[in-house]
């Protein structure tokens, strides 16, 4: 399972799923209250996110190679 | 009755493994830090869990790039012992010891506190019937002793189990929670309006590091876990961001969210905002529990599942609670640094009983101290939690430091990034300013302990009074130096740590590199 196509589509996807929720929180905090102390951790949150998002993709991608 | 020798652990433990080991201790501790956090720091909460976030990254590197190049059990006291020397391990090793008592306690507490918020066992609320609420949870604990006395512990895959069911639960409170109930425009409101004094911040910030403890687990695991030097930064580095993520989301989500339900009025009759209603007394040790189920058509669901399924995370950690002080005080004792008495097992079940009951009696004293602060013994806990962790903290990041210019040729897969490349003694090493910057966050928490707890400030450090005075007449009887260290081989015992984890190559390299500084050093690797 854990080296089978479908685990690493899921785990793509899961990626993919985090960033995309970090850039939203990002856009609807800059949106919505705009680039402001009280939204700082908001921001971070988001990043973290994208991070996860981004890690994830990669470690699966690297062990694919 | 005495073992002599300790027996290797088996290398099982999986890249899934190794994070759930983690995630089970370190991902229960929202469901405790949530209200606690929100109780002093208010509408400053967010960024009270952003800044003690920070600091845990910083931490999480420093734990990942150890615990990955010294993969054996110990975790923080272990670095410090090498890093530092006999003494400042023994330190590291009692502070780390204190935490694991007081997390017996806290989440026994916080499992009890959660089970609460069930209707059938609203009697169990600490604030409504205490006496009750201290016997359940002395009840928790004994049996908890008990069970590791005769040696049943979760399984990895039982971790594993809860591990991926809390991941998937909590991302659905937060999901929906944002979906539903986040309004920005209330999150800036209650930031603005809630927004606490200096002092208050202050406390908040060292209240939420708590939420961050437990990445002692992955150390603890590491010497069970298979190619440590590849997998640990994997599943560490996913971890630390989990963690992050589910702290923020929390924090910032409670802010801003239109609870399903009207918020009641305080104890004197004055409406309040959800924040303030969730950081109360009564809800500081259910407060992911109170959030879920304040969350539209899925609170209905979640008022039931979440209450039980938190007391069960948090059992789980408590238990880790009384497993892993047996196991550093076995550690420790093994090094020369606590009486041999603590590396006792049983003669039937194997395990280390004098260890388990000596720290489970300390847990039933906190317990008992906990209890006598009425409204505010779980605060109390927190304190003391808050207090073992920043000691320990803020010396993993010294001997980080101290390893990479004292032991620059033990090879380590993972480095933290951003680095000073510097001559040291003759070798080429890399000073880690992340470890600087660490260093300086978690020592700010550290003071912040002292500043704002009036408890911890106390109680604190003369937990490492104690443990001072234990650790100088054992070792005056035993004739073994007081201040200095136990003069040790370590390039040697680093082989056969690469061996014993399978990191060949990397055994190779440091072997290498070895008979390069010194052509005549041998070692034997059979």
């Amino acid at each position: 399972m854990r080296n089978s196509k479908a685990y690493g589509g899921f785990k793509t996807l899961n990626g993919v799923i985090f960033m995309v929720l970090g850039v939203l929180i990002i856009v609807q905090l800059t949106v919505r209250i705009g680039l402001r102390f009280e939204a700082l951790s908001g921001f971070v949150l988001g990043a973290a996110l994208i991070a996860l998002g981004v890690y994830r993709t990669a470690v699966f991608v690297r062990s694919r190679k | 009755m005495q073992q002599d020798h300790q027996p290797e652990l088996r290398r099982s433990v999986t890249p899934w493994g190794s994070y759930s080991w983690g995630y089970a201790d370190v991902g229960a501790d929202i469901f405790v830090a949530l209200g606690l956090v929100f109780g002093v720091a208010g509408g400053a909460s967010n960024v009270a869990f952003l800044f003690a976030g920070l600091v845990y990254v910083c931490v999480g590197l420093a734990y990942t790039e150890l615990a990955a190049a010294y993969p054996v059990a110990g975790g923080g006291q272990y670095f410090v012992m090498r890093g530092l020397g006999d003494f400042w391990g023994f330190i590291a090793g009692w502070a780390v010891l204190l935490d694991f008592t007081i997390d017996i306690t806290l989440f026994a507490w916080g499992c009890v506190g959660y089970l609460s918020h069930l209707p059938v066992l609203s009697i169990l609320d600490a604030a409504a019937h205490p006496m009750l609420h201290f016997w359940v949870v002395l009840g928790f604990i004994a049996g908890l002793a008990l069970l590791n006395v005769i040696g049943v512990r979760e399984s990895t895959a039982f971790n594993g189990m809860v591990s991926a069911i809390d991941v998937i639960s909590e991302t659905a409170i937060l999901f929906l929670g944002f979906l539903f109930t986040f309004r920005p425009e209330l999150l800036v409101h209650s930031m603005q309006t809630g927004w606490p004094d200096t002092f208050q911040l202050m406390n908040g910030i060292s209240l939420a590091i708590i939420s961050f403890v437990g990445l002692e687990s992955i150390s603890h695991a590491a010497e069970e876990t298979s190619r440590p030097a590849s997998i640990i930064p994997r599943t560490s580095i996913a971890l630390i961001l989990t963690i992050l993520i589910f702290a923020l989301a929390y924090s910032n989500l409670a802010l801003g969210m239109q609870p399903w339900y009207p918020v009641p009025h305080d104890a004197a009759g004055h409406a309040q905002q959800f924040w303030q209603w969730l950081g109360a007394t009564q809800n500081q040790d259910k407060a992911v529990a109170v959030m879920a189920s304040n969350i539209p058509y899925f609170g209905i669901a979640a008022a039931f599942y979440v209450p039980i399924f938190g007391a069960t995370l948090l059992l789980i950690s408590s238990n880790s609670g009384v497993f892993g002080s047996s196991r550093i005080a076995y550690s420790m004792s093994q090094f020369q640094l606590l009486p041999s008495l603590f590396k006792r097992v049983h003669r039937k079940f194997k395990t280390p009983v004098i260890s388990i009951a000596v720290f489970c009696a300390v847990a039933v004293v906190e317990l008992v101290f906990a209890a006598l602060q009425g409204n505010f013994g779980y605060e109390f806990l927190g304190d003391l939690y808050a207090f073992g962790a920043a000691a320990s903290y803020t010396l993993v990041f010294i001997a980080l430091i101290a390893l990479r210019l004292n032991d620059p040729l033990t090879p380590r897969k993972f480095v933290i990034p951003f680095n000073l490349k510097m001559r040291f003694r003759g070798e080429d090493v890399l000073f880690p300013l992340v470890a600087v910057l660490g260093f300086i966050g978690i020592f700010a928490i550290l003071i912040f302990v002292l500043l704002t707890h009036h408890i911890g400030r106390i109680a604190g450090p003369s937990w490492l009074v104690l443990g001072i005075v234990v650790y100088l007449v054992y070792r005056a009887r035993k004739g073994l130096p007081a201040l200095r260290s136990v003069p040790r081989d370590w390039n040697r015992e680093q082989v056969h740590i690469l061996k014993n984890a399978g990191e060949l190559e990397l055994m190779d390299d440091l072997i290498g590199k070895l008979k390069e500084r010194d052509p005549n050093f041998t070692v034997r690797v059979s």
